[in-house]
Order: C-alpha cells, then sequence, then structure tokens
C-alpha cells in the first residue's frame, strides 16, 4: 500500500479513536457536572423542573446550607483523623515488614509471604462478625479504634506493594551502610525508607482513597453522632421519611465529600497509576 | 557466619512481627471464631447456643440465599466480562502517543477515584425512573425519534410510496416511541442499571490494560504487519495473546469483587425492588446486623469463601486454556 | 543497652506500644464523673424540631443540675444504630421505643421494666397517659416504656383545591367509596400530556386499609400472617387500585422522587395520609388553607396506624433513677406542653388541654388529633417483627418508596393471587422459635 494512503487511512483511524473518546469522555464526565449543577438549583428548581434544566438563580448558598443542616465539620473532623491515623499505621508496619520479606532471609519466608498474600483473597465479610464481637468486648464499639488499630499491624496489599519496590532497589547502599556500622533497622529506617518515595506515595493514595470513602466499617462501629465520619452523614441525608430529601443539599454535600479524593487524584495521579499497574501486572 | 545468619533470621522475625501479631489477632483467629460462630445461634446480647449444622442446613433451604447468589452471580456475569471487555477497547483507544491524550486518560480515570456513599447517592437520582438525568435524556431521543418519524411518516405519504413502507411508518407513528425503563424502580432492570454504573468506573482495569499494551514490544507489531495484518489482525494475534494474563488478572479480580459488592444495594435499593438487588453480602449484612443472627451470618460468610475459592479455582483451570504466559 | 534503640527490637515493641495505647485510651475519660451521665439518643429530627426539644432539654437541665444529661442525635436508621449500640454493650440510658422493634428489645432484655420506678415515685401517675398506648408498650402488666406522643394517621386536606372542584370536605360519614368519588373529582391532568398535575390523595396505607376492612395483618400472638383472608385481600385491591386502576394516588415510580408531603405543598395533592408531626412542615410550606379529618372508614369502621413512641432505659443503664426524671419531664406537662405545635401528647393532660385544642394555630380541628389516637392500632409484639416486615413488603405490598408486585404501574399482581403464596413464608418467619 502507498505510503499516503496508509497515512490517510492511519489519520483516519486516529480521528475515529478521537471521536470514541470524546463520546466516553461526555458519558464519563455528564453524571459529576450534572452533580454539580443540581448542587447550584434552588429546591424548587430541583422539584420543578427537569434534571436537564441549568441552575437558575445559581444558588452558591447550597454549599453553605448543606455543611450547617448536618454537622459537616465534626464529621469532617473524624474522617480526616481516622484517614490519617490509617496512613501512619500502614506505611509504617507495611513497610517494615515489606522490608523484612524483601531483604531479610528467615526460615519460613516465603511461606510466611504467600499466607500473608492469600489473606487478600478471604472476603472481607468472613472475618467481621468475630471481629465484631472481639470488639464488642474489648469495649472498642462506638470508638475508631476497630477502624485505625489494624492498620498499624500491615494490609497485606501495602506490603505486597512495598516488597516488590524494595526488591528494586539496589543493594549496594545497603552492603555500605552494614560496613560502616549500621544495624539493620537504621538502615531500614534512614536509608531505604526513604527510597521508597513512590510506594509511599501509592500506599498514601490508595489508603486514602479507601478510608476516606469507606462506609460500612464507620456504620458498623461508630454509632454516637459525634463520631460519624463524611460517609454516615451523606447517608443520613437519606431515610427520613415523610420529609422530603433535599436533593440539592445532599448534591453540594456529596461534592464536597468527593473533593479531596478528586484534588489528590490531579496531583498524585502519576503514583496512582503506577500503583495499579504494578498491582497488576506482577498479580 | 552461622551467627550472622542467626541473627538475621531473628531481625526478619522482628520486622514483621508486627504482621505476625496483625495476622493473628486480625485475620487468623476471627477466621476460626468465624467457623465456631457458624455453629451456634447468637444475637451477641446473651450467651451463644449451640445448634450444631443447624445454620448450614437452613442456608440450603432458605429461598433468599438461593435469590441472592443468582442476583449476584446475575450481576457478576454481566459487570465482569463486558467491563474487562470495555476496558480493553479504551486502553486500545488511548494507547496513541499523540498530545492532549493524557487529558482523555484522565476522565476515563477519574470515575474510578470517586466511590462510596456520595457516588451511590448521585446514581440512585441519576436512575429515578420519574425525574432522572438518564431518563430525561431517554425522553429526549424519544421525541426526537418520534419527529423523525412523523417527519418521514408525512414526506412519505404520497401514492409514490409502497404501501409496505406507508404502514410500517404508520404503525411506528402511532407506537411512538418506547417508554424508558424503571432503573431501580423495576425488578427487571434494577440489575442492568447497576451493571451499567460499574461500567462507569472500570478505570483500573483501563490502566493496567493501558501498562500492558505499552509493554509490548514494537517487533512483534511488525512482524505481524510484514505478514499481512491490519489493524484488527494485530489486535487478535499480538496484543490479545500478549495482554492475556492481564485479562486473566482482571476477570479475577473483577470477579472477587463483584461477589462482594454491598455499598451500592445497601444505599441505593435496600435489595429491592421485590429483593431483585438483594445481592448476598447485602442479605448477610441483614441478617447479622439487622435480625441479629450472627451465626447464620457466619455461615453465610464461609459459604461465601468457599464460592469464591471454588469459582477462581476453575477460573484458573480454565485459563490453562487461553493464557499464553511470556515464553 | 543504647543498641536497643537501634535495633529491629524496636519493632515489636512499637506494635505492643500500639496495643496497649489502643486498649487505654478512653477519650471520654474527660467526663465529669462525679455527676451521674444520664445518655438520651434522639431520633431523626428537623431541624426546626430539634430547637424545641434543645430548649426542653436545657431546662430539664437547669432544673436538675445535679444530674450530667447529655444528649447524642442519630439522624438515620435510628433502630438499627441502637441496636448494633446494644449488641455491641455501649447502649444509651434512654431510648427512644416505636412498636415495632419493642418486642425485639423486650424478648432481648434491651430495656428494664418500669413498674417499680412508677410505683415508688408519688408524684408519678401513669393513669395520666392513654391507656391503650401504655399497652402497646407494655408485657402484660410490666409496663416498659413511658408513651412521649400518641402519633396516629389521618387525612390532612387543601381546603382551597376542595372548594374550587365543588367537593364537600371529609367528614365522618366518608368511607371508601366516598373517598374514591372525592379523589376521583379532585385529580386532573390539566394538560393533557399523560401524566397527572394534581393527585386526589397521597398513598394510603396498606396495613390500615387491611383493618379498616375488618381484616388483619398477624394474628393476635402474631405466629400467624393473616394477609390471605378475604377482607385483607379486598384490601390490598383497594390499595393498588387507588394506585395503579383509579390512579388518584401517585405509585411508587411517582413517589420515588417527589414525597407526598412535597405535593401537598405545592398545591399538587388534595389529600394526604398524615400525622402531627407534619403540621410544623405544612404551617411553614402551604400558602393555603387546610384542615384535617379522620381517615375514611372501611366495613369495619375507622382504623389508623399507631406509631406512638415511648422512652424506655436500657438495661446496661447505670443510672436508671436519674433517667426516669429526664423520662418524667419530657412526656409530661414540662415537655410536651412546649411541644403542643409538633406533638400529639400521649399525656392526657397537655392532649385535651385548651392550650392544645383551641391553640390558633393550624390545624383548626385538632380534636381529630386525639380522635385517632382512639382508633389507632399497632402490631401484635413479635421479635421477628423486622423480618417479616421485609419479606411482606419485598414479596407483596412494596416497601415505602419502592415498588411490590402488586403495585407495579406495567404488571401488577393480583393479591389475591399472591396473598396465599407469601403467606407461608411469613408464617414460618414468625415461627422460628427464639431468635438465633
Amino acid at each position: 500500500m502507498s505510503g499516503n494512503r496508509r497515512r490517510i487511512r492511519e489519520t483516519g483511524d486516529t480521528l475515529a479513536a478521537y471521536v470514541i473518546l470524546t463520546l466516553v469522555a461526555v458519558v464519563f464526565l455528564a453524571p459529576l457536572a450534572w452533580m454539580f449543577a443540581t448542587s447550584l438549583k434552588q429546591e424548587s428548581q430541583v422539584f420543578d423542573m427537569s434534571a436537564l434544566s441549568m441552575p437558575n438563580p445559581v444558588e452558591w448558598g447550597n454549599y453553605r446550607e448543606a455543611i450547617s443542616v448536618i454537622p459537616f465539620m465534626r464529621y469532617l473532623f473524624n474522617t480526616t483523623l481516622i484517614t490519617g491515623l490509617t496512613i501512619v499505621g500502614t506505611l509504617l508496619a507495611s513497610s517494615v515488614a515489606a522490608y523484612g520479606f524483601a531483604r531479610l532471609r528467615f526460615p519460613g519466608r516465603n511461606v510466611l509471604f504467600i499466607i500473608a498474600i492469600s489473606t487478600m483473597m478471604v472476603p472481607g465479610i468472613v472475618p467481621m462478625i468475630p471481629r465484631f464481637a472481639m470488639y464488642k468486648y474489648l469495649k472498642w464499639v462506638d470508638t475508631i479504634k476497630p477502624l485505625v488499630v489494624p492498620f498499624f499491624f500491615g494490609v497485606p496489599f501495602h506490603i505486597f506493594l512495598f516488597r516488590q519496590f524494595f526488591l528494586t532497589l539496589p543493594r549496594d547502599l545497603e552492603d555500605a551502610a552494614k560496613i560502616d556500622g549500621a544495624s539493620t533497622f537504621q538502615i531500614y529506617w534512614k536509608i531505604m525508607l526513604p527510597l521508597t518515595k513512590p510506594a509511599l506515595a501509592t500506599v498514601t493514595i490508595f489508603t486514602f482513597m479507601g478510608t476516606w470513602n469507606d462506609f460500612m466499617g464507620p456504620w458498623v462501629y461508630l454509632k454516637s453522632q459525634a463520631k460519624w465520619t463524611l460517609s454516615l452523614g451523606l447517608a443520613s441525608f437519606q431515610g427520613q421519611q415523610a420529609f422530603q430529601t433535599p436533593w440539592h443539599l445532599l448534591m453540594a454535600a456529596s461534592l464536597l465529600v468527593l473533593l479531596p479524593a478528586l484534588i489528590i487524584f490531579f496531583v498524585a495521579q502519576k503514583y496512582f497509576i503506577r500503583g495499579i499497574a504494578t498491582g497488576g501486572i506482577k498479580g | 557466619m552461622k551467627r550472622l545468619r542467626g541473627r538475621e533470621a531473628l531481625e526478619g522475625y522482628l520486622f514483621i512481627s508486627p504482621w505476625v501479631i496483625g495476622f493473628v489477632v486480625f485475620a487468623l483467629g476471627p477466621l476460626l471464631a468465624a467457623v465456631v460462630i457458624s455453629f451456634t445461634s447468637w444475637d451477641l446480647i446473651g450467651p451463644a447456643k449451640s445448634v450444631g449444622v443447624e445454620n448450614y442446613r437452613e442456608l440450603a433451604r432458605d429461598p433468599l440465599i438461593a435469590k441472592s447468589l443468582f442476583n449476584t452471580f446475575f450481576y457478576a456475569a454481566f459487570a465482569v466480562p463486558l467491563g474487562v471487555a470495555f476496558a480493553l477497547v479504551l486502553a486500545v483507544l488511548l494507547n496513541t502517543k499523540t498530545r492532549g491524550i493524557s487529558i482523555y486518560r484522565t476522565i476515563v480515570y477519574l470515575p474510578a477515584v470517586t466511590s462510596g456513599v456520595a457516588i451511590a447517592i448521585l446514581w440512585k437520582l441519576l436512575f429515578n425512573a420519574d425525574s432522572g438525568l438518564i431518563n430525561e435524556v431517554l425522553r429526549l431521543f424519544g421525541s426526537l425519534y418520534e419527529a423523525a418519524i412523523n417527519g418521514m411518516a408525512s414526506a412519505l405519504d404520497s401514492r409514490f410510496t409502497p404501501a409496505a413502507v406507508r404502514f410500517i411508518l404508520e404503525s411506528l407513528r402511532s407506537l411512538g416511541a418506547p417508554e424508558p425503563p424503571g432503573w431501580l424502580s423495576d425488578p427487571a432492570w434494577s440489575k442492568p442499571a447497576l451493571v451499567v454504573m460499574s461500567l462507569w468506573g472500570v478505570g483500573a482495569p483501563t490502566i493496567i490494560f493501558l501498562a500492558g499494551l505499552q509493554g509490548i514490544p514494537r517487533e512483534l507489531y511488525e512482524a505481524a504487519q510484514i505478514d499481512g495484518a491490519g489493524k484488527f489482525g494485530k489486535f487478535r494475534h499480538v496484543s490479545l495473546p500478549m495482554l492475556s494474563p492481564l485479562i486473566f488478572f482482571n476477570l479475577v479480580m473483577g470477579f472477587i469483587g463483584a461477589m462482594q459488592i454491598f455499598v451500592q444495594v445497601f444505599i441505593m435499593t435496600d435489595g429491592g425492588p421485590q429483593d431483585s438487588t438483594l445481592f448476598y453480602v447485602l442479605y448477610l449484612f441483614k441478617q447479622a446486623f439487622q435480625y441479629l443472627k450472627f451465626g447464620y451470618g457466619a455461615a453465610m460468610a464461609w459459604l461465601l469463601f468457599f464460592i469464591i475459592l471454588g469459582a477462581t479455582l476453575v477460573q484458573f483451570v480454565l485459563s490453562k486454556r487461553w493464557v499464553q504466559y511470556e515464553r | 543497652m543504647l543498641r536497643l534503640f537501634r535495633s529491629a527490637f524496636l519493632i515489636p515493641a512499637a506494635a505492643v506500644a500500639v496495643i496497649v495505647v489502643a486498649l487505654l485510651a478512653k477519650p471520654e475519660r474527660l467526663a465529669d464523673t462525679s455527676r451521674p451521665i444520664v445518655v438520651y439518643a434522639h431520633p431523626p429530627c428537623p431541624p426546626q424540631l430539634m430547637k424545641i426539644y434543645e430548649s426542653i432539654f436545657d431546662d430539664f437541665r437547669q432544673k436538675r443540675p445535679e444530674i450530667d444529661f447529655r444528649v447524642e442525635r442519630v439522624t438515620s436508621m435510628y433502630e438499627q444504630n441502637i441496636l448494633t449500640r446494644i449488641a455491641g454493650g455501649v447502649a444509651p440510658d434512654i431510648i427512644f421505643v416505636y412498636p415495632q422493634n419493642f418486642a425485639l428489645w423486650v424478648s432481648k432484655g434491651a430495656i428494664i421494666e418500669l413498674n417499680d420506678l412508677i410505683d415508688q415515685d408519688p408524684a408519678f401517675n401513669i393513669g395520666d397517659y392513654y391507656e391503650n398506648i401504655v399497652d402497646i408498650f407494655s408485657v402484660g402488666e410490666s409496663i416498659y416504656g413511658i408513651p412521649k406522643d400518641g402519633t396516629s394517621f389521618y387525612l390532612t386536606y387543601n381546603k382551597g383545591i376542595f372548594d374550587r372542584e365543588g367537593v364537600a370536605y371529609p367528614d365522618d360519614t366518608w368511607d371508601w367509596d366516598k373517598f374514591l368519588e372525592a379523589a376521583k373529582k379532585l385529580t386532573k391532568d390539566f394538560d393533557g400530556d399523560g401524566k397527572i398535575d394534581r393527585f386526589g390523595c397521597g398513598a394510603l396505607s396498606w396495613e390500615e386499609l387491611v383493618w379498616q376492612n375488618g381484616g388483619r395483618v398477624f394474628s393476635e400472638d402474631a405466629g400467624e400472617c393473616l394477609l390471605d383472608s378475604p377482607e385483607a385481600i379486598e384490601a390490598l385491591e383497594f390499595y393498588a387500585d387507588l394506585q395503579i386502576k383509579y390512579h388518584v394516588c401517585p405509585n411508587p415510580i411517582e413517589r420515588s422522587f417527589l414525597g407526598d408531603i412535597t405535593r401537598f405543598w405545592q398545591g399538587e395533592m388534595a389529600m394526604m395520609r398524615s400525622a402531627y408531626p407534619h403540621s410544623a412542615e405544612l404551617r411553614n410550606r402551604c400558602e393555603f388553607e387546610w384542615d384535617i379529618a379522620l381517615l375514611p372508614k372501611g366495613k369495619a369502621g375507622h382504623a389508623s396506624r399507631a406509631l406512638p413512641s415511648a422512652y424506655a432505659i436500657s438495661t446496661q443503664s447505670r443510672h436508671p433513677k436519674e433517667a426516669f426524671e429526664f423520662i418524667k419531664f419530657l412526656t409530661g406537662q414540662e415537655g410536651m406542653m412546649q411541644l403542643i405545635m409538633v406533638e400529639n401528647a400521649a399525656f392526657k393532660p397537655v392532649a385535651t388541654s385548651e392550650a392544645f385544642l383551641e391553640g390558633d394555630f393550624l390545624p383548626e380541628h385538632k380534636s381529630v388529633v386525639s380522635e385517632t389516637v382512639r382508633y389507632a392500632r399497632a402490631f401484635p409484639q413479635t421479635p421477628y417483627f423486622q423480618e417479616a416486615w421485609d419479606r411482606i413488603t419485598q414479596q407483596l405490598t412494596g416497601a415505602d418508596g419502592s415498588l411490590g408486585p402488586i403495585t407495579d404501574p406495567k404488571n401488577p399482581a393480583s393479591p389475591a393471587e399472591l396473598a396465599p403464596i407469601i403467606v407461608p413464608d411469613i408464617n414460618k418467619i414468625l415461627r422460628q422459635g427464639p431468635p438465633k
């Protein structure tokens, strides 16, 4: 086939690809765009007019109302606290275990690692009931402890990610440090860990996404309203039978809750993508 | 030398000690306890009562177990293959190096980043049969369709048009556009609605496929080109086989995830209408935390575990037939 | 020794430290433990109503400063929340009890018998409360809950719409036929586009229709479901017909986005089944005059669903006496008097007081509110209520806002055919023996 014809065909292909992608992009963005539009509508417009209508007038006050109708700030504080603690917990515990699995030799290392990974295959609901019973006896129900403490003992997927990363680092630095008399722990803490910034970023992002949006955990364990998280707060907008759900406020509140996740995604896309790719390729 | 080895081993254990403690306390212990609890009848308020295999017998008798399993499998059977196929297509489309492609990539990954209650509520509104965006758009298409049919029927309403054509147009015109489905209010459409919603979140498998595609050596495509393969040929004979391990991975992970779907049904439908979205984990949750039957719930959890395990093993066995690993 | 800080022993040490901190950390230590703490979990409540409650709470704190009274708000899924708390060992002292879960909590020993506290208190007289409501919260002679309100349902109607269409206001003679006739006249599709612009009525409750027709949902001992009797089936058919065949009420799809109350205050609904707590919202929103009347009577007379609420004290409470003080306060003169605009008290002196009956606020015929209490019925007690109810609503009638087989506009099932099939399953649930 002549060069010209091929090039025209290729351009045609690329054009077709772009058309399809644009369609997909529009469909993918539409829900979020609609969410934003609805959050700016006045209540009467939400009830009376078509979903396709544009907000008129634009009611920025909805956002203020949304965060006053429920104790939004309180929920925000709780959610941030829990998320922060879980991130710190897993960064420490998962990386330390991963280093052990990656760099230290001990009998049973491979078996134990496989055990760690295979716990990922167990549906989360299986240990949930006994853990609830355990937490009841420990009097940890209605506290954030059940949601936070397990993270301080490592998360299998994060251990996996960290270990992958450690395996790719050259040994020379460790060897040099050993010669200088550093202990293994110092090597881990002062030298290796700082080198794993990409993995740290990835694990942070994954943990953030998981904990920030978590619903089942907080629903089961956080009972008094002062301890609720944002997901419980959003869910509480509904279910008040005989009273109309304020959809516009709910959309505004939901968007506020999504915002941190969206921001982090935009800022740290690279690490997020790399994390998923690593998980997939090596998985 | 031996002392150093011994010391390294000790340090190894120390490094993984938090994981070991966590594993015993939060994983192994509960798993064993779950077995024990599944043989009791317990509401967590009073003492547990041993009931032998009664819970498991009830699993076989309870019509809602079968129903919830059917619902979950139905959903997985559509959501997972469709999702993987869609992700594959998207990855191929996104695998161009032109400028601006990164914007598209971002848009495709974006929904996968959002999750949880906010998204469930959003889609509940979108699917509202009466006033939701989706049906409003469908009704719009419907009126466009009707206008087109009307136009055609009038324009072609002359003796020059064959009677058959006129008849068809007239019938279409009197039928009008079909009503949009009831989605979450309709037992027949509630699961399809959830499948559609899941397709919105195919960002993660897409990324994996994209990474995989970018790892395929160019020589293979060039070789195929020389053999006379066109676009689709290259895809079928190079991309697909090279990606097959990742396709397999996404199918397995997708299946495991689909079997455990919870937040969406809890927030959007609570299992309705008419138990059409009563998915397994939701039913388990109701039994344990709403009816306070924790023993039965534990038994249900084990059943789920074995089902997932069995299905995954089957998938592994079948994969030998079609997945091609590196030579 | 310094070696230790650099060594790997730090790791398990840190893990142990986390455990120790987790076990010891008790944020509530900040509390002032000298006064008895009484925790009250307050159910879902719209903001304007909450303000009134807050002032009652403050009143109580002022009058009883020796009690450290704390309020926790549960803004949704109240019963679920409390149930898990009871199971988790962190129940509040004072619980709001509804009839649905009352039997469950009693059977699990979650709430205490109040007879001793009642007898030992000379100033308190249980006879001041409506007897049929106290009975709902008692098991035999043992009283477990002190009623707060006697909420029951009646018909609220838009006087303007009735006047314009020349239909007489609802009154005591209204039976199902007269009701249907009026609803038909009031239902309008103004622009002829096939969508109803004004409904004659909002959805009625199927259980009330069953009672009004002489049937029952459950047998008296709650061991059987009786929805397959001819009276019950007739009532279920009427219920479905209102929404589908006659379409004078919105069907579940139409109600999924806009609630009945929204349509009513927007003037798009002539009549609505409602209860007294709705009045606050209606006074705010309605730009027309409205009034209330009893729900239409069926073959067997009037009946309405009692959704009273009461206060109970949990068995996990360490200060039942102090908790009882609050209960007396809120349900009696001091509390309920402040709530007469939004709640109809179960406390007779307030419910029959002049301030309430002759008060200058809508609705005009407030006597209807107490009258409905007379016809109010609740379901017989069973710890399996929730499970049986879930079954009935999913398989037969439809849950609130969600389609059921008999109310599916596209393909409504026939109650006469469906009920006999469903009833045996419900019976199995009701007879399953001591709760698992």
